[in-house]
C-alpha cells in the first residue's frame, strides 16, 4: 500500500506541478537575447573582504537520503539503499556520495563540502493538513519568523529583493512574515523579473524608471487606506510597492544575456519556467541582476521526494531518489545537471560570497521510514570539507546533534555575516 | 434567531462567524483577531510570547446592543468574542481570468501584455481555483501592462492632448478613481493623484505620456487589483 500510494503521489504531484504552475515562473520568449539590466540590482550584504554575500537553499520536500549528503559509506555493509562500493565517490576528510549524482559536482565544490547533521527532533512531513509540525516547519521556521529572511536582513545590503523564494507554494506552506521590514517575496514569473530589470532593452514606449517609480510610490500611497483595513489579504501588497518602487530606483547591474542563461541551463530556448533547472537559472539571474541574499528553492510538490516504496523488504528509497536526479526511470527532470551548472557558475564567483545549501526535510532510516533531523550539504568558498554530526549505519543522529538553529548559525559564518545572529556556530567547519 | 441578530446587529454577526472560521482553520490570514507566527509553536526555538493585537482601523467601535448569557463557570458568553469590525479585511485579490475584461471597462481597451501575464497574477490551471497575492516584481508588471494600455488611452481622448493642470488633473483623476475603482475616492486620494499629474511628473513633456503614468497608478492600486 505503501509502495502504491508514494507512485501514485508521485506521478500526481508531478502533473499537478505542471498545472498548478501553468504560466508561472516564465521566462519571455521575447525576453531572449535581452539584456537583463536593471533596476533589481542593489549592493548585497558585504563580507568583511569586500564580497557580496549570496544564500541558496535547494530544498527537497519530503526528504532527501543522507547517502547523497556525505555519508554513502554508512550504509555499504548490507548495501542498504543499494548503496555499493562502485556507485560511491569518496570525496574526502570522511565525506562520502552517491558517484553518478553529487559526485559529478566541480572539484571546487567536492573540495569545500561540509555535511551538517541537524537533529529537529520532527519525523513528520510539513503539509497544508500539518502546518505546526514537520521538518520543513522545523527547519526553516524559527517560532514566529522564518529564517531565510531573517538571515537576508543580517547579510545587510541593499538589494530591492532581499529574500525570495522560488517553487509551487511559500516555504512551509505558509506566507512568511516580513523580518525587520525584509518580506520573504515569490518570483513567480521570469519573465517580469527581467521586464523589472530592464532586460527588454530600450523600448519608446515602455515606461521610464523614475516616473515610474513616482507613480508607483502615488500608488501604494493611495491605496493604503484600504490595506489598513485589509491586513488579511492585501498587507503584503505594501511590502510589493516598496520593493518595486526601490528597484526601479537602483543602478544598472552589469549586463546578463538571456541567452546565455538558456545556453548554461540547457532551458532549450522555452521561457517558461516551471521545471528544476529554470529555477536554478531564476537563482543566478536574482543574483547576478538583482544582488539577492537570500533564495530558497523547492522543488515541486507536495512531499515530493517522499519515496516509501520497498522490494523484499529493501528500501528503494536511493534508487528511487537517484532516478529523480537524475529524471530516469519514469522521473521527469535533470536535478542533478542545473545543480551542477548552478554551483559550476556561482560558486566560486569573484566578488561574491555565494554559499549552497541542499538540503530535504528528513533522512531516510534503513527501512525507508522517516528520520528525526536531515543532513544538509553546505557548500561555499569558506567551508571545510568535512562531516559535523553525521549520521550512523541506521540513519540516527547522536544525541548531541544540533538542531536548526546551528545549522542557521553555520550558514551565517560562512557567509561571514557580522556578530552571531543565530547563536554560536556548533559547527566547526568553516574557515 | 432573529432576535439576536436584530439585537446585536452587524459586530455580532461577524463575531459569530469568526469563532466557527477561527475554530476550523485559525492559520487563514483572514480569520478575525489573527495570531501571529508567535502562538503557533509555543515550543519552538525563538518563540515570542503573546500574539499580535487587532491594529486598531480593524476594531468594532461601536458596542452591541444584545443580551449577556452567563455560562455555567460563571463567565459570560460575550466576553470571549473576538473584535473585528463588520466591513474589513473583506478585499480579495481579482484572478487573472477578469483582468482583461477589468481593462476593457476601464480603458475600452486590452493591453496586449495582459494577455500572456498569467504567471503575474498565479493564474490557476482550469477547474482549479486559488487566490494570488502579489511581490515586487508582480507589481510592477501590474504596472507596466496598465501603462501599456493607459498609453493608448491617453493617446486616443481628446480631452488629455494637453498637459494636467490642477483643474484637470482633478476632474480626470476622480473620473478615472471612480470608474475603476467602482467607488467614489476620498479627498485624499484624489489629492494623491492629482500631486502625481501636476507636480511630481511635471518634466514629463509628452502629455500622453504623463497621463498614462498618472492612469497607471490609479490601476495599479489596491482598489483596482481587488475587489
Amino acid at each position: 500500500m505503501k509502495k502504491l500510494f508514494g507512485q501514485n503521489r508521485e506521478r500526481g504531484l508531478e502533473l499537478s506541478r505542471r498545472g498548478l504552475l501553468k504560466g508561472a515562473l516564465a521566462v519571455a520568449g521575447a525576453a531572449a537575447g535581452a539584456r537583463l539590466a536593471g533596476p533589481l540590482v542593489g549592493r548585497a550584504g558585504a563580507a568583511p573582504n569586500g564580497e557580496t554575500s549570496h544564500f541558496v537553499h535547494i530544498f527537497f520536500n519530503g526528504g532527501l537520503n543522507a547517502l547523497f549528503a556525505g555519508c554513502a559509506d554508512k550504509f555499504l555493509t548490507g548495501n542498504v539503499f543499494g548503496v555499493t562500493s562502485s556507485n560511491i565517490l569518496e570525496v574526502g576528510d570522511g565525506v562520502f556520495t552517491d558517484k553518478g549524482t553529487f559526485g559529478t559536482l566541480p572539484k571546487f565544490a567536492l573540495d569545500h563540502w561540509a555535511a551538517i547533521g541537524i537533529r529537529h527532533g520532527n519525523a513528520l512531513h510539513t503539509t497544508p493538513q500539518n502546518l505546526r509540525s514537520g521538518g520543513e516547519r522545523a527547519l526553516l521556521v524559527n517560532g514566529s519568523k522564518c529564517y531565510l529572511n531573517e538571515l537576508a536582513y543580517y547579510m545587510g545590503g541593499d538589494s530591492a529583493f532581499k529574500a525570495v523564494y522560488f517553487g509551487d507554494r511559500a516555504p512551509a506552506y505558509q506566507a512568511q512574515p516580513k523580518f525587520q521590514d525584509v518580506p520573504l517575496e515569490r518570483v513567480s514569473d521570469l519573465k517580469n523579473a527581467l521586464r523589472a530589470a530592464g532586460g527588454d532593452g530600450p523600448d519608446p514606449d515602455a515606461p521610464e524608471r523614475e516616473p515610474a517609480a513616482m507613480a508607483l510610490e502615488t500608488s501604494a500611497a493611495i491605496s493604503q487606506r484600504q490595506i489598513g483595513t485589509n491586513p488579511g489579504r492585501l498587507s503584503p501588497l505594501t511590502d510589493a510597492y516598496d520593493s518595486a518602487v526601490a528597484s526601479l530606483r537602483k543602478p544598472l547591474p552589469p549586463p546578463v544575456t538571456f541567452e546565455e542563461i538558456d545556453k548554461a541551463y540547457g532551458l532549450g530556448g522555452r521561457s517558461s519556467v516551471n521545471s528544476f533547472a529554470a529555477m536554478l537559472a531564476g537563482a543566478e539571474i536574482m543574483i547576478r541582476a538583482a544582488n539577492t541574499n537570500v533564495i530558497n528553492i523547492c522543488d515541486f510538490g507536495l512531499a515530493s521526494w517522499d519515496f516509501h516504496q520497498v522490494s523484499g523488504g529493501r528500501s528503494l528509497n536511493g534508487t528511487y531518489s537517484r532516478n529523480k536526479l537524475t529524471g530516469t526511470g519514469g522521473f521527469s527532470g535533470n536535478r542533478i545537471a542545473p545543480i551542477r551548472t548552478f554551483i559550476s557558475r556561482m560558486l566560486n564567483t569573484p566578488g561574491r560570497n555565494v554559499v549552497v545549501a541542499i538540503s530535504g526535510e528528513l533522512v531516510r532510516l534503513p527501512n525507508g521510514d522517516h528520520g528525526d533531523g536531515t543532513l544538509a550539504m553546505l557548500f561555499g568558498k569558506y567551508v571545510k570539507r568535512g562531516l559535523s554530526f553525521p549520521v550512523n549505519s541506521q540513519a540516527r543522529f547522536s544525541p548531541s546533534t544540533p538542531g536548526p538553529k546551528g545549522f542557521w548559525a553555520a550558514v551565517a559564518a560562512a557567509l561571514k555575516v557580522p556578530g552571531q545572529p543565530f547563536g554560536a556556530n556548533p559547527h566547526p567547519l568553516i574557515v | 434567531m432573529e432576535s439576536i441578530k436584530l439585537g446585536f446587529g452587524p459586530c455580532l454577526f461577524v463575531t459569530m462567524t469568526a469563532l466557527l472560521v477561527g475554530a476550523c482553520v485559525d492559520e487563514d490570514p483572514n480569520s478575525l483577531k489573527r495570531r501571529g507566527g508567535a502562538g503557533d509553536d509555543p515550543s519552538a526555538e525563538g518563540a515570542d510570547e503573546g500574539s499580535e493585537a487587532l491594529p486598531e482601523a480593524l476594531q468594532c467601535t461601536v458596542k452591541p446592543e444584545g443580551r449577556s448569557y452567563v455560562l455555567f463557570d460563571g463567565t459570560r458568553l460575550e466576553a470571549s468574542r473576538v473584535n473585528e469590525n463588520a466591513g474589513v479585511n473583506r478585499a480579495r485579490i481579482k484572478p487573472y481570468a477578469v483582468m482583461a475584461t477589468e481593462y476593457e471597462r476601464v480603458l475600452g481597451l486590452v493591453p496586449e501584455g495582459i494577455k500572456t501575464a498569467g504567471g503575474s497574477f498565479d493564474d490557476p490551471p482550469e477547474r482549479w481555483y486559488a487566490e494570488g497575492s502579489h511581490s515586487g516584481v508582480s507589481i510592477n508588471a501590474i504596472f507596466e501592462i496598465s501603462f501599456e494600455g493607459c498609453l493608448a488611452w491617453a493617446k486616443a481622448a481628446p480631452e488629455l492632448a494637453d498637459a494636467p493642470t490642477d483643474e484637470s488633473a482633478t476632474a480626470e483623476c476622480t473620473k478615472l478613481m471612480r470608474k475603476a475603482w467602482s467607488r467614489t475616492p476620498s479627498p485624499d486620494e484624489i489629492a494623491g493623484c492629482v500631486d502625481l499629474a501636476v507636480n511630481k511628473l511635471a518634466s514629463q513633456s509628452d502629455p500622453a505620456r504623463r497621463w498614462a503614468y498618472v492612469c497607471a497608478s490609479v490601476l495599479s492600486s489596491s482598489h483596482f487589483l481587488t475587489f
